[in-house]
């Protein structure tokens, strides 16, 4: 790596370093991690089981169906998962222009 | 324009698709995608959705035979279209407006350590003020998770990188690290429990 480029990165360290907070860095991990932990199930699903079943869910979102007791384990998932939670807002957009 | 039953995009699909289905289903993914991406991305709009379009097709084409008809075909190709082009987008913006690359060494790591990882230090004498609650995480997570684990919660939880991104990074794919971090979630949650303390009473002194 170039000189250059190495002594731009300790400049940004340096200033991050300087402008962050440790503590109140380490203060919102642990309160994100112990969120996470309050919602962890011993068994979950994975983001590719999820999707195997996320157009039938999202039909049944559309329909009324009451999917937190219908499909617990994909409603925990998408709780748990940003990225999961996106792809199903947004095929539920997808869905929601054709019918309308 | 013309509507088919799942059996028939599948049985038009199949094979040399047929023009018009081929059509019909561009058309649905294109309408789509340009619907929903209009209020996520600012520019080079309609490169993307056509990008995005091609990728899906491909893709919709290739898995044909992995449809079991539990939806509306239509829904099942809109699903990986989503797929394609939130995965893409994700990559993207993280590229483009991280630090990143900036800031991670040739080796991989990065060179700003999260404080998180710092050496927890002695024990606090009252190990229940937030003092305490933190130290004991941190040992938490020094001891008892794997080192990949922690690298997957620290980008994840700490850095808020896209689950994708970290995944490449990795050499894996998201549902692994999904997983990788699930493991993590429930070996910290045991532990926390044999402390005899529950993740509750840990946020209770935080306020
Ligand atoms: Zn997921």
């Amino acid at each position: 790596m170039s000189k250059f480029i190495q002594s731009v990165k300790q400049l940004i360290a340096r200033i991050l370093g300087q402008s962050s907070n440790t503590e109140d860095q380490k203060v919102e991990l642990v309160k994100g991690l112990m969120g996470a932990l309050e919602l962890t199930q011993e068994v979950e699903l994975g983001c590719d089981e999820v999707f195997e079943v996320i157009d039938k869910y999202a039909e049944a979102v559309v329909q009324g169906v009451d999917t937190r007791e219908l499909m617990p384990l994909v409603y925990h998932h998408i709780e748990m998962c940003g990225e999961c939670r996106e792809e199903l807002e947004m095929l539920l957009e997808m869905i929601e222009l054709e019918a309308a | 324009m013309a509507q088919y039953m799942n059996d028939e995009w599948v049985d038009l699909l199949s094979g040399e698709p047929d023009d018009e289905a081929l059509e019909t289903l561009r058309a649905l993914l294109v309408r789509g995608l340009r619907y929903t991406l209009s209020s996520r991305v600012n520019s080079n709009l309609d490169a993307l959705v056509e990008d995005f379009t091609q990728e899906a097709l491909l893709k919709i084409l290739d898995k044909l035979d992995s449809f079991r008809g539990e939806s509306q075909f239509t829904t099942w190709a809109q699903k990986i279209a989503v797929r394609v082009a939130l995965t893409e987008l994700r990559r993207k913006r993280w590229k483009d407006t991280s630090l990143d690359a900036l800031t991670t060494s040739a080796d991989g790591t990065s060179i700003l350590e999260p404080a998180i990882l710092s050496d927890p230090g002695p024990t606090p004498e009252d190990q229940t003020s937030q003092q305490g609650m933190i130290h004991l995480v941190q040992k938490m997570i020094a001891e008892e998770l794997t080192e990949r684990q922690r690298q997957a919660i620290v980008a994840v939880m700490l850095q808020g990188k896209p689950m994708d991104v970290v995944a490449t990074e990795l050499n894996t794919n998201r549902n692994a690290l999904y997983k990788l971090i699930h493991d993590a979630r429930l070996r910290l949650k045991r532990k926390l429990s044999e402390a005899g303390i529950t993740a509750d009473e840990v946020l209770a002194t935080f306020g």
